[in-house]
């Protein structure tokens, strides 16, 4: 049985919501009274949302300097707390021991917790994707089981599926179609930057127009800040150019987070979906459908892949983040079968949903 | 659907709440300059002139969509919309293949803000105008009546015509003169520093509404529908007409419009079409549409047909007659034996009215295919004589058109008539038995009279 008194997710009441992950006495991604250091793995908004109540209370808040961009971009008022340790590589030292943050390629700056406690080593996962994610032994791991699932085992090349994408934007804004591309924020400030910056081959004009809603813009001028002047001048999403693009079906590329709900002037736009798909085994990594396409652009870990990363963790114990996915028993149980010696275990037991 | 006067009282409401909030909010209307086009007497494009234009969709769903839609009468207005038709609507718009978790909206709850803004349009004071009004509500109640229904909408090329504004209907296809909305959206007027000269003799669309429940599918029926009108505008008169990109819903004020298969367009001969030529076109227009060329044993004229359209594209006189001669060629002759013998005793067979126009026809296809042959083996084309006649490469090209026309037409229509297997060879075996028989050739063009004389 893991100790929950160094690892655990704490749920208030069993209720999903705001669960910190718990190492020691940092507390990861979430809320706990009368705590003093909190760690931020990547700026997803289901990672940050406890941000308001943790600056309010905690001593330190330690975060990569990219998801500390991030997170300013969104609310630039935070970045005046003193709170703020931001690490690249480096360790925080506390009197209990030393925290790290460790490459978890996911989005950009995402990254796992680890710490180092009494000679017990701690890690939380986070959102992560594997391989090419920074492995470190870890007696306790508390993972992250989102796509902890067998039906998520899609097989992907990120560089190709995204060069792909741009291929087939300039081919429908060549053709006059205007394209809205819906992914996960993060996802969707790479796919920017893979289109303006990284991509090999051709570039669109600077006349054809980007959209973006502010806050994803913000966040795109921040965590890129060096390329920031190879990015064209993006519309806001809603403002008055972005009307006077729209009423007069110029051909155009809206980049639009997956909460965000069109309005029906979009709804004849090729549409291009990241992410939100459940891409199994035998589905290729593009899935073209009337008016659009699907890309899989996987920036969580196959279970394949999540197994593999627990062998090279190689913990004692696992705790499963029952709070963020509802495939931690299952995940939990694949574990067990794959390696006898470790115990794993979802957390909290029971979830409620709120 | 719903009961039409109740609406119509609570749309009236809805509109009296929303104006207050405009008039409000007058001072954020922003102005915008448009190019408008103005044409020339005869439909053709002038020139442009620079209007003043208030911003109405702006104003509305990028402004003050939020207030609007917090207003009761709106959620009232909304009510209406939550029948199985209108769910149909939205999936149409938005469909979720496979699960997908795409956050889902309801696009029918944007309707209320498209009629206000199309009332705007009308009443740029912010008053209510209750004729303005009436007017408004009659249009918005045809296309809810009417939801899934799209008009499309394609420019006809390489056209000129007398029809007007209210157009005339061929079949399923209709055919008017262009309106300003049109041309300045077809021509991307306001993006454009110079537009395209194609466009400047560009006066007449094609269009067609068309119901379907997605989003796609309809493109390509409407697209197939203005093939065969086109087709048969090539077969009736000389000129090469040719339609753009096809528009969907282009001046609806209800729902966003789109547009599909943009067509590179190519200035070629245009096409005069009368009004008074209406009659005779829609026969020729109905052995097109009417031929199935999906059955095997048709396709011998589907592919004379997409010869002789290509010929009337090419800018090349020598590859005109070439494609022409084939397209013949495709009509008439089969398996071994001498191709001319076949194609001139075939041709002037079907096609003469009599023996002096059958002699005529018979001398000018052999001219003409010995031309063919010696352009093959690299002769070049000139002027010649034929039963005493002088004819230049242009009136040699232009009559071999005349006769490709007649025959396409004429075997659209015979296909019909024959069944089973090998119905070409069928079909040559009646025409040449008309050939050595008189009463069987005067039987043969009786039978089939409506198309061989029409």
């Amino acid at each position: 049985m893991a100790d929950f008194d160094l690892i655990d997710v704490v749920c208030n009441g069993g209720k999903r919501q705001h669960c910190p992950i718990k190492l020691s006495s940092v507390y990861c991604d979430g809320f706990k009274s009368e705590s003093k250091i909190g760690v931020f793995s990547h700026f997803h908004s289901d990672h940050i949302s406890a941000i308001t109540e943790c600056i309010g209370e905690y001593d330190v808040l330690i975060t990569h300097p990219i998801t500390f961009e991030a997170i300013t971009a969104i609310k630039p008022g935070f970045k005046l707390r003193e709170q703020w340790v931001t690490l690249d590589g480096n360790k925080y030292k506390t009197n209990f021991g030393t925290v790290r943050l460790l490459k978890a390629n996911h989005i950009p700056g995402s990254s796992q917790v680890h710490v180092e406690t009494d000679g017990t080593s701690l890690l939380y996962s986070g959102d992560f994707n594997y391989p090419d994610i920074e492995i470190q032994h870890a007696d306790h791991l508390v993972l992250d089981a989102t796509h902890g699932d067998p039906s998520f085992d899609g097989k992907t090349d990120r560089k190709s599926v995204m060069n792909r994408m741009f291929e087939d934007v300039k081919e429908k804004i060549f053709s006059h179609k205007p394209v809205i591309i819906k992914s996960s924020s993060g996802t969707l400030q790479e796919l920017i930057r893979h289109f303006e910056v990284a991509y090999d081959g051709s570039k669109l004009s600077h006349d054809v127009q980007f959209v973006a809603d502010k806050k994803q813009k913000d966040i795109l001028l921040k965590i890129f800040k060096h390329e920031k002047n190879e990015f064209r001048d993006i519309v806001d999403y809603d403002s008055y150019e972005y009307w006077d693009l729209i009423s007069s079906n110029k051909p155009c590329v809206i980049f639009l987070t997956n909460d965000v709900i069109v309005d029906s002037s979009l709804a004849n736009y090729y549409r291009m979906l990241v992410d939100r798909y459940k891409f199994t085994e035998d589905n290729p990594a593009i899935i073209p459908f009337e008016g659009g396409c699907r890309y899989n652009l996987a920036s969580h870990a196959s279970i394949e892949n999540i197994l593999n990363y627990v062998g090279d963790v190689n913990p004692k114990t696992v705790v499963t983040d029952f709070s963020r996915s509802g495939y931690a028993p299952a995940l939990a149980k694949l574990i067990h079968l794959k390696y006898p010696e470790i115990n794993a275990y979802p957390r909290p037991a029971k979830i409620k949903n709120v | 659907m719903f009961d039409k006067e109740i609406f119509k009282s609570d749309l009236l409401h809805f509109l009296n709440d929303s104006l207050k909030i405009c008039k409000n909010n007058s001072d954020k209307l922003k102005i915008k300059e448009i190019r408008k086009p103005v044409f020339f007497p005869n439909g053709k494009y002038k020139k442009s002139i620079t209007v003043d234009k208030g911003d109405f969709v702006f104003l509305i769903k990028g402004l003050l969509k939020n207030d609007i839609k917090n207003l009761k009468s709106y959620d009232v207005i909304t009510n209406f919309f939550v029948s199985s038709k209108f769910k149909k609507f939205n999936k149409k718009f938005h469909d979720n293949p496979d699960g997908n978790t795409e956050n889902i909206p309801y696009f029918v709850n944007e309707f209320p803000l498209n009629f206000l803004i199309e009332y705007l349009e009308h009443n740029t004071d912010f008053l209510m105008n209750k004729l303005s009004f009436h007017k408004s509500f009659t249009k918005f109640f045809k296309f809810l009546e009417e939801l899934l229904v799209d008009e499309y909408v394609a420019p006809l090329f390489n056209f000129t015509s007398d029809v007007d504004e209210k157009g005339i209907q061929i079949g399923d296809v209709g055919i008017r003169k262009i309106n300003s909305d049109e041309f300045y959206r077809f021509s991307k007027l306001d993006t454009v520093a110079e537009i395209s000269h194609i466009y400047h003799d560009l006066t007449h669309v094609m269009i067609m509404s068309h119901e379907s429940d997605d989003l796609h599918s309809g493109y390509d029926y409407v697209k197939e529908q203005f093939q065969i009108l086109v087709d048969s505008l090539s077969l009736f008169s000389i000129g090469s007409p040719q339609f753009g990109t096809v528009y969907k819903n282009i001046t609806s004020p209800w729902i966003h419009h789109d547009d599909k298969f943009e067509n590179n367009i190519t200035y070629q001969q245009a096409l005069q079409f009368n009004k008074t030529d209406k009659r005779k076109f829609a026969f020729i227009y109905g052995t097109q549409k009417f031929a199935d060329y999906t059955i095997k044993g048709n396709s011998f004229v589907r592919i004379s047909k997409n010869r002789f359209i290509s010929a009337l594209s090419r800018p090349d006189p020598l590859d005109k007659l070439i494609d022409l001669a084939i397209s013949m060629e495709s009509l008439y002759v089969s398996g071994p034996g001498d191709i001319t013998l076949k194609l001139v005793n075939r041709s002037s067979t079907l096609l003469a009215k009599n023996d002096k126009e059958r002699e005529d026809i018979w001398s000018f296809m052999k001219k003409a295919y010995s031309i063919r042959s010696g352009i093959v083996h690299g002769e070049e084309l000139r002027n010649t004589e034929i039963n005493g006649k002088n004819y230049t490469v242009d009136d040699i090209i232009g009559k071999l058109v005349i006769l490709t026309q007649k025959s396409i037409v004429i075997y659209s229509e015979l296909i019909n008539h024959y069944d089973g297997k090998n119905k070409i060879e069928k079909i040559y075996d009646d025409i040449d038995r008309a050939l050595i028989n008189k009463l069987f050739l005067k039987k043969f063009h009786s039978k089939h009279k409506k198309c061989i004389y029409s």
